[in-house]
């Protein structure tokens, strides 16, 4: 299972903002998606998480 | 984890920061995270020094569109992004800051925000922002990849996340790829066929180490197996150098006639020009000598040309090449050494059709070649033309360095070989030497750091070799006294206490010279864990006892020397550079008590009678006990002087048999108020080595014995050898207030 995470971009939000949206996904995943979406089984044990530069080309 | 692959080759990802980020503070923690090319710190000079990325300054109105408005998210479409592959597949590594984003773009905040510095204001400084801060031994196993050219987030970054993770004991792999620019793999996307392999060489291992990380059970997670600190091995591979090659040509051809006054008893005289040479036939047992004027290391090579009715057979040669007179004008086998007899720097060839180029594949280290043609055919003569080398280091060629400028000429000239004996060693580690042994050796490692901060300056390669040897501790947390890099890296048996104690006063010189304090944090545990051996020596009065164990302690080859007095005094010496190094960290001195009691019992070893240290039940004096412990100051100034002078007067004393331990004592003279005499044994030995005509320092010098060596024969001596480079660090930078006040300056 892939879930792609976006993010709010600065300079309109700071970096504790963007730590809030990790924080939101991770309880999306964790959380939200068992009782929201219970077609989704997920292996809770084997969630990685991948990113690739700062996505500094989007501007963080 | 297929889905995450098909999702990386179809979608451009964002947010390593992020990934970093989510390591550092989800709970429950990802099971792995994987950073490609991800920025891990904002605290960085790269973000905070104003980088400059495009060529024209921006202003405030170029970006205005994009600092107002509402908060966006995702991906910003953009009209030209500089990391979509092009539908060429010759692209790859294209300079993609030719293609910065245009100003319609919202990448441009990007080149704004860091020319402006602005990013540590709008992210924030909270602790929580930094990732780098939360690595830890808990933190989830890690992978990044990331392209050694990266411009728009230096490698550093991952450099930095990769040391500080493996030093905490986390799980972590670095993978570089070589010359590879930002988005490197978006390239290899569009052109993994013929051009490239990226995709295959370097995606494909790593998405296998996310697997092999994310299959471990968490419950049972094991640290990174402490053989190979695989981590410290990946920063060490990163900041494998540049190789420098440059041509350089023989000066002449020479030959040599007995001169009793010469310390080889002979001297070159010019036989031919090199262009003479050029139209010289030669056949069976014809031979001559090249002069090459100085020292390199590289490859040789020449084309041999062929004269006569048929070439109806192969040329036979056998190259020598010398770094010293003997190499070239004595038979070199049998080699009575007890070292291996493959050293021997010489090679029989057979070359098929002439005419043709030769190029010698293996590397030497010469001045000389002797060439013997050992056989053509009576129907032809070869001749040698186009005769040159590809020397090598990883010193730039050219490479220009204030000069000393002392009145002495002699110091210039010490100073100039030193110079040469120090680019030669340094390859892609700093070699032993050139010839023999060619790899890492610990202890020239601290003497080649030190030369290299007065001369060269090259601080990576520094690093470099502080984490090839911190990657490969051995069982007890001790460092091998000698590393290998080929086939793969890899640990020596050779195990010397000495050398061992040594690596945190490297660590130390190095975080003081470069300024890179980060480095010495994340070796600080092996720093701790290298002096355990030397201390474990330590008996319950506080004084070294070699017979503790069965290890080998060095000091020097002298075989005579009664060790317990100088590695009492090297160990107090290293227990003190990394209390030095401790305060540098803001750390509390590990070993302050330790020092003190070392310092005391430091006097059993004391004659005052004599006014010398001595070792042993003999009471025996020698240059190494004198040297180490006043280079560890267990007495003042004065009367550490007036025992080194004491000991170099004494007829029974045990002296050097090495470079290496010269150095220490020299260095002993100098920092104990004997600048004079220190400058006086820098001419007499250093010196007696140039007018025996070195053109680098050598591994051994007798003075008295121009076939001195430790290895049972002097044609297995290394001429070019790292342990005695030192005369460069002790003129320009231990005496250079002395040389100053005392007027022998220019």
């Amino acid at each position: 299972m892939l879930i792609s995470v976006d993010y709010r971009l600065l300079p309109q939000v700071n970096g504790l903002d963007i730590l809030e949206d990790v924080t939101a996904a991770w309880k999306f995943i964790f959380e939200d998606l068992a009782s929201d979406h219970p077609e989704f089984v997920l292996d809770k044990t084997k969630v990685i998480v991948a990113g690739q530069s700062a996505g500094m080309l989007q501007v963080l | 984890m297929d889905q995450v692959k098909e999702y990386l080759s179809l979608q451009l990802l964002q947010g390593g920061y992020l990934a970093y980020l989510a390591g550092a503070h989800a709970r429950p923690r990802p099971a792995a995270v994987l950073s490609i090319y991800g920025v891990s710190t904002f605290e960085n000079p790269f973000v905070q020094g104003g980088t400059q990325l495009r060529k024209q300054k921006l202003t405030r109105d170029d970006v205005s569109a994009f600092l107002g408005g509402n908060v966006t998210t995702g991906w910003t479409p953009t009209k030209a992004n500089p990391f979509l592959p092009s539908a060429s597949e010759g692209i790859l590594f294209d300079d993609v800051l030719d293609n910065a984003p245009s100003l319609d773009d919202r990448g441009v905040l990007l080149d704004y925000f860091l020319q402006e510095n602005l990013y540590t204001q709008i992210v924030g400084t909270a602790p929580e922002l930094n990732p780098l801060s939360y690595m830890t031994e808990d933190y989830p196993p890690t992978v990044i990849i990331h392209g050694t050219k990266d411009r728009y987030v230096p490698i550093d970054q991952s450099i930095r996340a990769a040391s500080r993770l493996e030093g905490a004991g986390a799980m972590v792999r670095l993978i570089t790829v070589p010359g590879a620019d930002h988005a490197f793999e978006h390239w290899a996307r569009a052109a993994d066929s013929n051009i490239s392999k990226l995709w295959s060489t370097y995606l494909a291992p790593m998405f296998r180490l996310v697997d092999e990380f994310t299959s471990v059970d968490p419950g049972t997670k094991q640290k990174s197996p402490r053989a190979v600190r695989q981590g410290f091995l990946d920063v060490a591979e990163a900041l494998t150098p540049e190789i420098h090659k440059w041509t350089e040509l023989p000066l002449e051809v020479v030959t040599f006639e007995p001169d009793a006054s010469a310390y080889f008893q002979c001297r070159g005289v010019r036989q031919y020009t090199i262009d003479e040479l050029s139209r010289l036939e030669w056949g069976k047992g014809d031979e001559f000598i090249l002069d090459f004027g100085t020292h390199r290391a590289g490859y040789f090579a020449f084309h041999l040309a062929a004269q006569g009715t048929n070439i109806d057979a192969p040329v036979r040669l056998k190259l020598t090449f010398g770094e010293i007179p003997y190499d070239v004008t004595e038979d070199l086998h049998p080699c009575k050494t007890w070292i291996s007899t493959s050293w021997v720097p010489d090679e029989t060839i057979n070359v098929d059709w002439c005419p043709t180029d030769v190029e010698m594949p293996r590397r030497y280290s010469f001045r000389y070649v002797r060439v013997q043609v050992i056989d053509t055919s009576a129907k032809f003569k070869v001749l040698f033309q186009n005769i040159r080398v590809q020397a090598v280091s990883a010193i730039a060629p050219g490479t220009k360095l204030a000069s000393l400028l002392l009145k002495d000429e002699l110091f210039n000239r010490i100073d100039e070989v030193s110079m040469l004996t120090l680019r030669d060693c340094m390859q892609t580690v700093f070699e032993d030497g050139p010839r023999r042994d060619r790899r890492l050796w610990l202890g020239d490692l601290r003497l080649q750091a030190l030369t290299n901060y007065c001369t060269y300056r090259n601080y990576d390669l520094v690093k470099r070799c502080l984490y090839l040897f911190a990657a490969l501790p051995r069982e007890n947390g001790a460092l091998p006294a000698c590393v290998f890099e080929k086939p793969v890296v890899k640990a020596a048996s050779d195990y010397i206490v000495d050398y061992d104690a040594l690596f945190g006063s490297v660590v130390y010189d190095y975080a003081r010279e470069s300024g890179d304090l980060q480095t010495a944090r994340d070796l600080w545990e092996t720093v701790l864990d290298s002096m355990k051996s030397a201390l474990s020596h330590v008996n319950s009065s506080g004084e070294y006892d070699s017979t503790k164990s069965s290890s080998w302690n060095f000091l020097d080859w002298q075989p005579d020397l009664h060790k317990d007095a100088g590695m009492h005094g090297l160990t107090i010496f290293c227990c003190n550079a990394i209390n030095d190094l401790a305060q540098l960290l803001n750390k509390d001195p590990p070993y302050m008590s330790i020092v003190s009691k070392m310092a005391t019992a430091a006097l059993s070893f004391y004659s005052p009678a004599q006014s010398v240290f001595v070792s042993g039940p003999d009471a025996q004096i020698s240059w190494a006990s004198n040297a180490w412990l006043s280079l560890a100051r267990v007495l003042p100034p004065e009367q550490c002087k007036k025992a080194l002078l004491t000991t170099m007067a004494h007829p029974h004393a045990v002296k050097p048999l090495t470079p290496y331990l010269f150095h220490y004592f020299t260095e002993a003279l100098a920092v104990s108020g004997a600048e004079k005499e220190s400058l006086a044994l820098i001419k007499d030995y250093w010196g007696g080595m140039v007018k025996a005509g070195a053109d680098t320092f050598w591994e051994c010098y007798d003075p008295n014995d121009s076939r001195a060596s430790p290895y049972g024969d002097c044609h297995n001596n290394s001429y070019c050898h790292a342990w005695s480079c030192t005369p460069s660090y002790l003129l320009r930078r231990v005496l250079r207030e002395y040389l100053a006040e005392d007027g022998q300056v220019t």
